[in-house]
């Protein structure tokens, strides 16, 4: 299955991009060729208009306001797009739509180019991330660490370990890295632990992004490119809670300031890019990222390298 | 020696003076007095007019280390602490009745200084669960046109000081 996109705004775009390879794990896929088409957009609406009946498209809005048979609701979620996918797998290997018109080659409508995975791209599905973003209630045991209980509407993810994400130990960076094949997994209801006492409860976003941060090992998250793509923090991570280094905090500061490559970045902190790739996945992941292709202001710092250096001190006193 | 100055604030009860104890290298001197008003069913005495703590540096100089009191009727002390100060750190009470608000308080009264030295803020006795999650505590800044760090913490854990003290030199260094 081959989907372009046609009006998306720049986020979109790269979100559906990047988790598209996410949701497409484990689907049977025609060789259909479909396009995502923003209808909330000028552009795209009056596209939808010209070819809604000719090509199949999937109306791209916050409400399915032109009753259209493939629908992806905004913002984009894995979860929604999985359901989409798997539908348009399950209806086109059955009763095939509309067969698409080739687009004319001489009109430029199509603006992404086919989705194409780098050998060393970072597949979430593979890791333990791609278990959490399937946002369902499960028991997972791997690399010989205690049983861990995901409860998604709990927002919850329960085990008998204490966990300092501050200070990760060797055996819990084990199971952080774990690969799919590694991991098993057993249902499990709220009800099934209820009784419990000996758990200690966390946010899912800390194990989210403790795998993702983990399990990346420097191949960065298909369809973001590390000299072409920038990227803005829309907001400060809660380090409090996610593990992390000083690079990380070093990382958040620039980032939630001036939209750069992920290589502009590793050149400015000096910070090697295998960890900016990491973290920015981490952030990418837990949707705290934004494509932001403007050119950031470069004011003048309002801080001194004094300041700065009293700062370091301080530091320097504490740890 | 020159004065550099960290200023603690936020809300009464949020953990100021337990967050200085947790890195001053002298007992915290403060001046408690009975709480008065509503917040009187929450803690028993708050602080007056500051609390202080120190940390000597490498070089000799010291870090003093202030906490601003809590209650507005003494709010008189706020512009006489943060004047000169190198850093702010404002902590609110997730567990109080109006944590957003009080967030708010801290956000206007200090909007000035905020612009001008980095400012984080440490949101307390989250595991309580009671308050907004830590998105509405963005959105409310997203709104007043800020993007400061803000933090779960425990003022009693050192460890989370340090974290707040670490993204105010990171934001000083990529400002």
């Amino acid at each position: 299955m081959n989907i372009s996109t046609y009006a998306l705004e720049n986020d979109d775009k790269f979100f559906f991009i990047a988790m598209l390879t996410m949701a497409a794990n484990g689907l049977e896929l025609s060789e259909k060729d479909l396009i995502l088409v923003d209808i909330e957009q000028a552009e795209g609406k009056k596209f939808w208009l010209k070819y809604h009946t000719e090509k199949q498209l999937i109306a791209f809005a916050y409400e399915n306001m032109v009753d259209a048979t493939w629908f992806l609701e905004k913002p984009i979620q894995l979860a929604k797009l999985k359901s989409l996918l798997k539908l348009l797998s399950q209806t086109s290997n059955k009763q095939p739509i509309v067969e698409p018109t080739p687009i004319v080659e001489s009109t430029p409508i199509v603006e992404s180019t086919p989705i194409v995975k780098p050998n060393d791209s970072f597949d979430p599905s593979l890791f333990l991330t791609g278990v959490f973003l399937k946002h369902e209630a499960i028991c997972i045991k791997a690399a010989n660490f205690a049983p861990l209980y995901i409860l998604p509407e709990q927002n919850s993810c329960l085990t008998t370990v204490d966990i300092n994400f501050r200070h990760l130990n060797s055996e819990q960076k084990q199971f952080f890295e774990a690969e799919i094949s590694q991991i098993e997994t057993e249902s499990l209801t709220a009800d099934d632990i209820a009784t419990r006492s000996d758990l200690y409860k966390y946010p899912i976003e800390s194990f989210l992004w403790a795998t993702t941060l983990c399990s990346s090992k420097g191949s960065l998250l298909n369809g973001i490119s590390v000299d072409e793509t920038k990227i803005l923090l829309k907001q400060w991570p809660d380090f409090s809670i996610l593990v992390h280094d000083i690079a990380h905090i070093r990382l958040a500061a620039i980032m939630v300031r001036r939209s750069l490559t992920l290589k502009s970045l590793a050149d400015r902190t000096q910070i090697p890019i295998e960890t900016v790739v990491n973290f920015f996945n981490a952030c990418f992941i837990t949707q705290l990222i934004e494509i932001n292709n403007n050119i950031s202001d470069e004011n003048e710092s309002i801080y001194s390298s004094e300041q700065h250096s009293i700062f370091k001190s301080i530091l320097n006193k504490l740890e | 020696m020159k004065e550099i100055k960290l200023v603690f604030t936020g809300s009464m009860g949020a953990g100021k003076t337990t967050a200085i104890s947790a890195i001053s290298e002298i007992p915290v001197i403060n001046t408690d007095v009975r709480t008065i008003g509503e917040d009187a069913q929450y803690k028993k005495t708050t602080t007056a007019a500051m609390d202080y703590g120190e940390l000597t540096l490498d070089d000799g100089n010291k870090l003093r280390l202030y906490g601003t009191p809590g209650q507005e009727r003494f709010q008189y002390m706020w512009p006489i602490i943060i004047k000169g100060a190198l850093g702010l750190i404002i902590l609110v009470d997730d567990a109080n009745s109006h944590p957003l608000k009080d967030l708010a308080l801290f956000i206007n009264y200090f909007r000035d200084h905020i612009n001008k030295i980095p400012t984080v803020v440490g949101i307390t006795r989250r595991d309580l669960e009671q308050g907004p999650n830590i998105q509405e505590y963005h959105d409310y800044l997203h709104k007043e046109g800020l993007k400061l760090p803000i933090f779960s913490i425990d003022a009693r854990q050192r460890d989370n000081i340090i974290l707040m003290i670490q993204a105010l030199t990171a934001m000083v260094e990529f400002n």
